[in-house]
C-alpha cells in the first residue's frame, strides 16, 4: 500500500507544477497584452475600462507569486492557453474598434467566429489539405481582388510613381547609374537608385517589362512584393528552420496577413525597395541560420548561388544593414562554426564582392557618412540646412531622445495594426520552436522592436521605426510554430478518448485563433481593394489629365513648370514618371518625396523681383507651360492674361501656355542643332563660349569644349561651355560610374 | 402563364420583359441585382418569346427531374417558389445546380472525359446566370458535393469536376456584370436613404466584392417577410429533419430573422455575406432558406408527409406576396421601368406619389388662424407661439417633447396648403421620428410617417427619388380635409426633443 500515497503525492506535485506553470503563462501574457494594447474596455469601448496599467502590473504581480509560491522554485515552463485566452480577451476587448486594427471594426467579430467555425472543422477533417488551400487563397485572393479593384490605371500612391519612374530609368540606364538625368528640373544627379533599394526591384520588373506593358509590369512586381514575396519568403524561412510544412504554410499565411503596416509600406508609401529587403529578411535569416549548423546546407553550387543572390537582393536595400546586425552577431557567437565551414567562407567571400562597388559608389556619390552622422540637430537647425539644400529632413530630422513612455507609445501604434495571432502568439512560438532557433528568433525579434522603437528616435532620419515591421513580419515564423502546435493539440483531443465537453472546449478555446488565421486572407484582400483605413492611390482624372497635356505638349516646346509645392497633389502620387512616360521634360519644387516642408518652386532671389524675377526664372529654365494648383498661383496666372494663356482645367490644376514663347536651351552664346535624351545633351556651338540652360554638376563631362559652372542667381549654376571649336558636335554626359568612383 | 397566377406572383422588377440586363430589384427586400444576358440563352428565349427568369425556372426543373428523388426536389423547387414567390435571383442562382450536381455524380462513378467539358460549358453558364451571385453558387455546389464524396478517389473526380467549373466560371468572368451606378448624393450635408436605417451606425462594407455605398436592403422587410417562410420550415423540420446540419442552418437563419441589426453583425449568414463577394446584394438568409428547403424534401424519405405539406403550402396564398402591383405604381407615379428596377422601388413603394415633388416653400405664418398644441411636457414660453414660429430666428423653438400623443394643431384661415414644412432651426436632431397628420374635426388619418425617413428628394441626373435628411420635415397633406389638421406624435422617443422653429407651406 505504500507506493499509493507516493503516486498521490506525484500527481499532487505535478498538478501543482502546471498550475504554477499556467499562472506563470497568464504573467507573462498579462504584461504583453498590457505593454502591446494599453488600457482596453469591453466590446466596443464605450463601457468602464477593465484593463488598465495599474491593474496589468497588479495582475502580472498576483499570477506571478502565486506561481512562483506554488512553484516553489520548480523549473517552469511556458502553456500556451492562457496566449489563446489573451486571444479570446482581445476578441472581447475593444482592441478590434481602434482606428488602425487589423481586424477592424464591430462586424469582424462575426467573420472571425465564422471562419473559426467553418476552419476548426475542415481542420478536424484534412488538416493538410485545409491549410493548403488556405495559404493559396491568402496569396491569391488579395492578388485577384487587386487586380480586379485596380483595373487598367496606374498605381501611384506616395512614392511607388517615384518607384516606377527608378525603374523605368533602370531599364534605359542600368548598368550606366548613376547618371545626369536632364527629366526634372534642369538635370539632377539620378543616383537615388541604391537608396532606396529600387536595385532590388528591379530584376522582376526587367523580366516583366518585355512581355507586358511598363504599367503592368509596374503593378505585377508591386503585386509580388506586397503579397508573393513574404509568402514565399516566410515558407520557405519557416520550412528550412522547422522542416515542417505545417508550420511553413502556417507561417506563410500569416506572412500575406501580417497587419496594416506592412501594406501601409508596400502598397500606401511604396517603399518597394524597403519591402522586398524586410521581406527577404525571414529567408535570408534562415539560411544562414541553416548554414551556420549545419554545413551540408552550401554543399552544393547552386546553394552557394541562391545563398548570394539572395542576401545581395537583401542589402541592395541599404537600410538593411540594422536588419542583419542580430543575424551578424549570431554568426560571430558561433564563429568556429563558420570558419570550419569552407563553403560558408566562399559564399560570404562572394557577397562581399558583389555588393562592395556599388556600397562603395553608393557611399561616395550619397555622401552616406555625412548623413548617418547627421545628429542632434533642432527644427531651427533644420530649416537652416533646409534652405541651404543640405540634409533637407525637416521633422525627420529632428533628433529625440531615449523615452520608455515614447517607445512605449511606439510599439503600442505598431502592435495595434498588427495581426493579433502573430503578436499572442509570438512568445509561445519561439518556446516551441527547435532548440538551436530559439535564441535566434527571440533575439533577432527582440533586436528589431528594440531598434525600432527605443533607438528610432536618436536617428530620426535614418527611419529606423520600420525595423518594427521587421520584427513583426519575422514574428509570423514563430506564431506559425504556435499555431501549428495548437491544431495538433486539437486533434489530439479529438483522436483521443477525451469526453465530449474536453472535444468542445478545446474547440472553442481554438474558434478565435482559427478564425483569425482564416478570416486574415478576407481581411488582406479587403486592404488590396482600398476597403481598409489605408487609402492607396490609382491613377485617376487628374494624372492621366496631366499625362495627357505632359504628352501633347511635347519634348521640343521647352519644360513644363509646376509652380508652389508639389506633394501627393496628382491624386495622392509624385510626378516623377511624367517626363519618361510622355517625353515633356519638367521643373517643380520636387518630383519625388523628399522634402517635408514647404518649398517654392521659384527661388527667393527670384520672388523677390516679383513679376520680372517670375518671367526671368520662367526664362532662364526654357519653360513653356505651367501648372498652377494653388490658389495664390491660379489667380497670379489668371491675371495676367497676356502673358499666360489658359488651356485647360484638370481637377484643381490650371494649364497655362506662356504667349510669345520659343523654346531656346541656350542662355548666352549660340548654338545648333541642340538635341537632348535623358542623360546626354548634344549640340554644335557656333561661338566660342556657350551657356545653356541645364544645372551644372561636377561631375559632368563635355566632348569637345571646357565645361564649368556659371551661377546665373544664388540658387542656380548652369552649364558653362568655354573653347568650343565653332561648328564642332560636342555631347555632354556624366562621367563614367567607375570614373566617379574612382574620382 | 405563371406570372400572372397570385402564387407565382413575380417578386422583383424583373416582370418588366427585356430588362434582365437590368439591375433586378427584389419588391420587399429592396435587394439590387445588376445580371447580364446569356448569349446563348438569348437564342432561345428570343425565339421562343419566354421571359428570362420563366426559362430559367423550366432549367431548374428539368434539372431536378433527371436528379436524384426527382419528386422530392420539384416539389422542393415550388415550395420555395409558393413561399418566396417567383425571385429572379435565386431562379438565377440555383438553375444551373441540378445540371452540375449530376454531372459530377456521373464523372464520379465513370470518369468520362466528356462530362468535363460539359461542366465547363455548364459553369460557363452560371457565370451568366448567377451573375455577381456566382461564387454563392459555387460555393455551396463545392461544399456539397465534397462532403458527399466517401472515398479518396470520389474526392479527387469532384475536386476535378470543379475546377473544370471553376475553369468555366473564370473564362466568362469579363461577363460578370458591373454594379450600377446610381447619382445618390452621399456628402457629408445630405446622406441619401431610401430605405429605413437599419440602427447600425453608418454602413457596413464588405470585405469582399462590389457594394452600394448605402443601405439597399430593407432589412426590417426581409426579417417581416421570411419569417413565415420560418415557421413552415420549421415545421418541416421537425416532420422530416434527422440532419444536425439542418437544424444548425435552420438556427443560423433564426439568428437572422429574430434579432436587431446589431446583433446580426455577428450572425453567420452577414458574416458569409460580408466574405463571398457579391453576397451582400441580395440577403443571404433568402438564398439559406432555399437551400434548406430543398435539402429538407430531398433528405426526406416521408413522401407523403412532404406531399401533404407541400400540398397545403401550395394551396396557401401568401398576400403579402400579391400585395404589390409594379405597374400600378409605374403609372401613378408616371416613371420608367428603369426607375423602378433601381433602389428607389422602396421609395416608390412607401410613399404616396403625392408626396414627391414638393417646391416653392412660403411662409404661412399670414394664413394661419389658430396654432395650438398638447404635450406632455411644460412648453417653454407658452404664450408666445405665434411669435417662435414666425420669427424666423433658428434658435427660438416650441418643444414639445417626443411622447406618443403630443400633437400640433394647425388651423388656417382658409385652403389648406399642399405640403407643410414643420422646421426645427438649429435643433437638428429634434425631428419627429414617427407621427401622423389627421383631419382635426374627423380624426381621420391623411397621412402616416412611422417612422419619419425624411422627405422626398429627387436625384438630379437619373430622376430617382430618396430621402432626404430627417431633420427636414416636409410632407404633403394627402386628401382634401377641413381647415384645421394635427399632427399627432405615433411613439415615444426618450432620447429626442420634438422642437418646432417655423412653419413653411406649398400652397398649389
Amino acid at each position: 500500500m505504500q507506493p499509493e500515497p507516493e503516486n498521490s503525492s506525484q500527481r499532487i506535485l505535478i498538478r501543482e507544477n502546471l498550475f504554477a506553470s499556467f499562472l506563470l503563462s497568464c504573467a507573462v501574457v498579462t504584461l504583453l497584452f498590457g505593454l502591446l494594447f494599453g488600457q482596453s474596455s469591453i466590446w466596443d469601448g464605450s463601457g468602464p475600462l477593465l484593463l488598465t496599467n495599474f491593474r496589468t502590473y497588479v495582475l502580472t504581480a498576483a499570477f506571478g507569486s502565486i506561481a512562483f509560491l506554488i512553484g516553489r522554485g520548480r523549473k517552469f515552463h511556458l502553456t500556451i492557453s492562457p496566449f489563446l485566452l489573451a486571444l479570446i480577451a482581445w476578441f472581447f476587448l475593444d482592441a478590434l474598434t481602434r482606428p488602425y486594427s487589423w481586424f477592424h471594426g464591430l462586424s469582424i467579430r462575426g467573420e472571425i467566429l465564422v471562419s473559426g467555425c467553418i476552419g476548426v472543422f475542415l481542420l478536424l477533417k484534412a488538416p493538410t489539405a485545409t491549410l493548403r488551400v488556405l495559404c493559396a487563397f491568402s496569396i491569391l485572393l488579395p492578388v485577384i481582388a487587386f487586380l480586379s479593384y485596380s483595373q487598367n490605371k496606374l498605381l501611384i500612391s506616395d512614392d511607388h510613381a517615384s518607384f516606377y519612374y527608378r525603374l523605368l530609368l533602370l531599364k534605359d540606364h542600368l548598368p550606366h547609374i548613376p547618371f545626369y538625368n536632364t527629366d526634372w528640373n534642369g538635370g539632377y544627379d539620378a543616383r537615388d537608385f541604391f537608396a532606396t533599394g529600387a536595385l532590388n526591384v528591379y530584376p522582376l520588373f526587367a523580366i516583366l517589362s518585355p512581355f507586358v506593358s511598363d504599367p503592368l509590369a509596374y503593378k505585377l512586381t508591386a503585386i509580388w512584393i506586397a503579397f508573393l514575396l513574404p509568402a514565399l519568403s516566410m515558407f520557405a524561412a519557416t520550412k528550412i528552420i522547422t522542416r515542417d510544412s505545417i508550420s511553413a504554410l502556417i507561417a506563410a499565411t500569416l506572412a500575406t496577413a501580417s497587419g496594416l503596416i506592412w501594406f501601409r509600406w508596400s502598397l500606401l508609401y511604396g517603399t518597394l525597395g524597403f519591402c522586398t529587403s524586410a521581406a527577404l529578411f525571414p529567408l535570408v535569416a534562415a539560411l544562414t541560420w541553416r548554414a551556420i549548423h549545419d554545413p551540408s546546407a552550401l554543399s552544393r553550387k547552386r546553394d552557394i548561388a541562391l545563398f548570394c543572390i539572395l542576401w545581395t537582393l537583401f542589402f541592395l536595400w541599404p537600410g538593411s544593414m540594422f536588419m542583419c546586425i542580430p543575424v551578424a552577431l549570431y554568426g560571430l557567437a558561433h564563429y568556429r562554426a563558420i570558419f570550419q565551414n569552407r563553403k560558408f567562407l566562399i559564399a560570404a567571400a562572394l557577397i562581399l564582392l558583389i555588393n562592395l562597388p556599388w556600397m562603395v559608389l553608393f557611399s561616395k556619390v550619397s555622401q552616406v557618412s555625412s548623413f548617418i552622422s547627421v545628429s542632434k540637430t533642432t527644427s531651427e537647425q533644420q530649416t537652416a540646412l533646409q534652405e541651404q539644400k543640405k540634409f533637407a529632413l525637416g521633422a525627420r530630422g529632428v533628433s529625440g531622445n531615449i523615452s520608455v513612455e515614447k517607445s512605449v507609445k511606439s510599439l503600442r501604434e505598431n502592435a495595434g495594426s498588427t495581426n493579433p495571432l502573430v503578436l499572442l502568439l509570438l512568445i509561445p512560438g519561439i518556446v516551441f520552436a527547435p532548440k538551436a532557433a530559439r535564441y535566434f528568433l527571440g533575439g533577432s525579434i527582440v533586436y528589431l522592436l528594440v531598434v525600432g522603437t527605443v533607438i528610432a528616435p536618436l536617428k530620426p532620419h535614418l527611419e529606423l521605426e520600420r525595423m518594427v515591421l521587421v520584427g513583426f513580419m519575422l514574428a509570423a515564423l514563430p506564431a506559425g510554430i504556435a499555431l501549428t502546435e495548437i491544431i495538433s493539440r486539437l486533434h489530439k483531443h479529438f483522436s483521443s478518448s477525451a469526453t465530449i465537453f474536453r472535444r468542445c472546449a478545446a474547440a472553442m478555446l481554438v474558434l478565435i485563433p482559427i478564425g483569425m488565421l482564416c478570416a486574415s486572407p478576407f481581411v488582406t484582400a479587403s486592404v488590396s481593394t482600398n476597403r481598409s483605413i489605408l487609402k492607396f492611390h490609382l491613377s485617376g482624372e487628374i494624372w492621366d489629365g496631366i499625362a495627357k497635356v505632359f504628352a501633347d505638349y511635347g519634348s521640343s516646346n521647352g519644360r513644363i513648370l509646376f509652380s508652389g509645392f508639389l506633394l501627393h497633389e496628382l491624386d495622392g502620387g509624385h510626378a516623377a514618371p511624367l517626363p519618361a512616360i510622355t517625353g515633356a521634360p519638367a521643373v517643380a519644387s520636387s518630383q519625388f518625396h523628399n522634402l517635408w516642408a514647404y518649398r517654392q518652386v521659384f527661388p527667393k532671389s527670384y520672388l523677390e523681383r516679383e513679376d520680372i524675377g517670375i518671367v526671368e526664372y520662367l526664362n532662364t529654365m526654357n519653360i513653356g507651360g505651367i501648372f498652377a494648383h494653388e490658389k495664390q498661383w491660379r489667380n497670379y496666372f489668371a491675371a495676367r492674361p497676356t502673358e499666360y494663356q489658359l488651356e485647360e482645367n484638370i481637377g484643381r490644376f490650371a494649364f497655362y501656355r506662356r504667349v510669345g514663347f520659343a523654346s531656346n536651351y541656350v542662355l548666352a552664346g549660340a548654338a545648333s542643332k541642340l538635341s537632348i535624351t535623358r542623360d546626354t545633351i548634344t549640340l554644335t556651338p557656333t561661338t566660342e563660349s556657350v551657356t545653356l540652360k541645364f544645372n551644372y554638376l561636377d561631375f559632368l563631362q563635355s566632348s569637345g569644349c571646357v565645361i564649368k559652372g556659371e551661377q546665373v542667381a544664388p540658387e542656380i549654376t548652369l552649364i558653362r561651355l568655354e573653347r568650343c571649336t565653332p561648328g564642332t558636335e560636342i555631347t555632354i554626359r556624366s562621367i563614367s560610374t567607375l570614373g566617379r568612383l574612382l574620382n | 402563364m405563371l406570372g400572372g397566377s397570385p402564387l407565382w406572383r413575380q417578386v422583383d422588377t424583373a416582370m418588366f420583359s427585356g430588362f434582365d440586363s437590368l439591375p433586378v430589384t427584389h419588391i420587399f427586400f429592396n435587394s439590387v441585382v445588376p445580371f447580364t444576358s446569356d448569349p446563348w440563352l438569348s437564342l432561345v428565349t428570343d425565339s421562343l418569346g419566354l421571359s428570362v427568369s420563366f426559362f430559367y425556372w423550366i432549367i431548374l426543373i428539368v434539372g431536378l427531374l433527371i436528379g436524384k428523388r426527382p419528386m422530392s426536389g420539384i416539389i422542393g423547387a415550388c415550395v420555395v417558389v409558393a413561399m418566396l414567390g417567383f425571385d429572379s435571383v435565386l431562379l438565377r442562382v440555383f438553375a444551373w445546380l441540378p445540371w452540375i450536381f449530376l454531372g459530377i455524380s456521373r464523372f464520379q462513378r465513370t470518369a468520362e472525359i466528356s462530362i468535363l467539358v460539359l461542366l465547363l460549358f455548364l459553369g460557363m453558364r452560371l457565370t451568366y446566370s448567377a451573375g455577381l451571385l456566382t461564387c454563392v453558387s459555387f460555393l455551396f455546389l463545392a461544399s456539397l458535393t465534397l462532403f458527399n464524396s466517401s472515398t479518396p478517389t470520389e474526392r479527387s473526380r469532384c475536386t476535378l469536376c470543379l475546377l473544370l467549373v471553376g475553369l468555366g466560371i473564370v473564362f466568362t468572368a469579363h461577363s460578370l456584370p458591373s454594379l450600377p451606378t446610381f447619382d445618390y448624393p452621399m456628402t457629408t450635408q445630405v446622406q441619401a436613404s431610401v430605405v429605413p436605417d437599419d440602427g447600425v451606425a453608418g454602413t457596413v462594407p464588405p470585405l469582399l466584392g462590389p457594394a452600394f455605398p448605402m443601405q439597399v436592403i430593407d432589412i426590417h422587410n426581409v426579417q417581416t417577410t421570411l419569417r413565415i417562410p420560418f415557421f413552415i420550415l420549421l415545421a418541416l423540420a421537425i416532420i422530416t429533419a434527422r440532419s444536425i446540419g439542418a437544424w444548425i442552418l435552420l438556427g443560423v437563419i433564426g439568428i437572422d430573422l429574430f434579432t436587431t441589426a446589431n446583433t446580426q453583425l455577428l450572425s453567420p449568414l452577414s458574416a458569409l455575406s460580408r466574405m463571398i463577394p457579391g453576397t451582400i446584394l441580395y440577403p443571404m438568409v433568402s438564398i439559406a432558406i432555399g437551400i434548406l428547403t430543398w435539402w429538407l424534401f430531398i433528405s426526406s424519405t416521408r413522401i407523403r408527409a412532404i406531399l401533404g405539406i407541400a400540398a397545403v403550402l401550395i394551396g396557401l396564398n401568401f398576400q403579402h406576396l400579391a400585395a404589390f402591383d409594379l405597374t400600378a405604381i409605374q403609372q401613378s407615379w408616371g416613371v420608367t421601368p428603369k426607375q423602378l428596377a433601381s433602389p428607389s422601388l422602396a421609395v416608390f413603394t412607401r410613399s404616396a406619389p403625392s408626396t414627391g415633388k414638393l417646391f416653392e416653400w412660403q411662409p404661412c405664418s399670414t394664413r394661419i388662424q389658430s396654432f395650438n398644441h398638447t404635450s406632455k411636457y411644460p412648453i417653454e414660453n407658452p404664450p408666445d407661439l405665434m411669435r417662435i414660429i414666425t420669427d424666423g430666428d433658428p434658435k427660438t423653438r416650441i418643444s414639445l417633447g417626443q411622447a406618443a400623443g403630443n400633437t400640433l394643431e394647425l388651423c388656417f384661415h382658409d385652403a389648406p396648403p399642399k405640403a407643410l414644412w414643420l422646421e426645427v432651426g438649429d435643433f437638428v436632431t429634434d425631428f419627429p421620428r414617427n407621427f401622423s397628420v389627421l383631419d382635426h374635426a374627423t380624426q381621420k388619418k391623411l397621412a402616416t410617417f412611422s417612422p419619419w425617413l425624411g422627405p422626398i428628394r429627387w436625384t438630379d441626373e437619373l430622376s430617382l427619388p430618396y430621402y432626404g435628411a430627417q431633420r427636414d420635415v416636409q410632407f404633403a397633406l394627402g386628401a382634401s380635409f377641413g381647415n384645421c389638421i394635427d399632427i399627432r406624435l405615433e411613439a415615444d422617443n426618450p432620447t429626442f426633443d420634438w422642437s418646432v422653429t417655423g412653419l413653411r407651406c406649398v400652397w398649389n
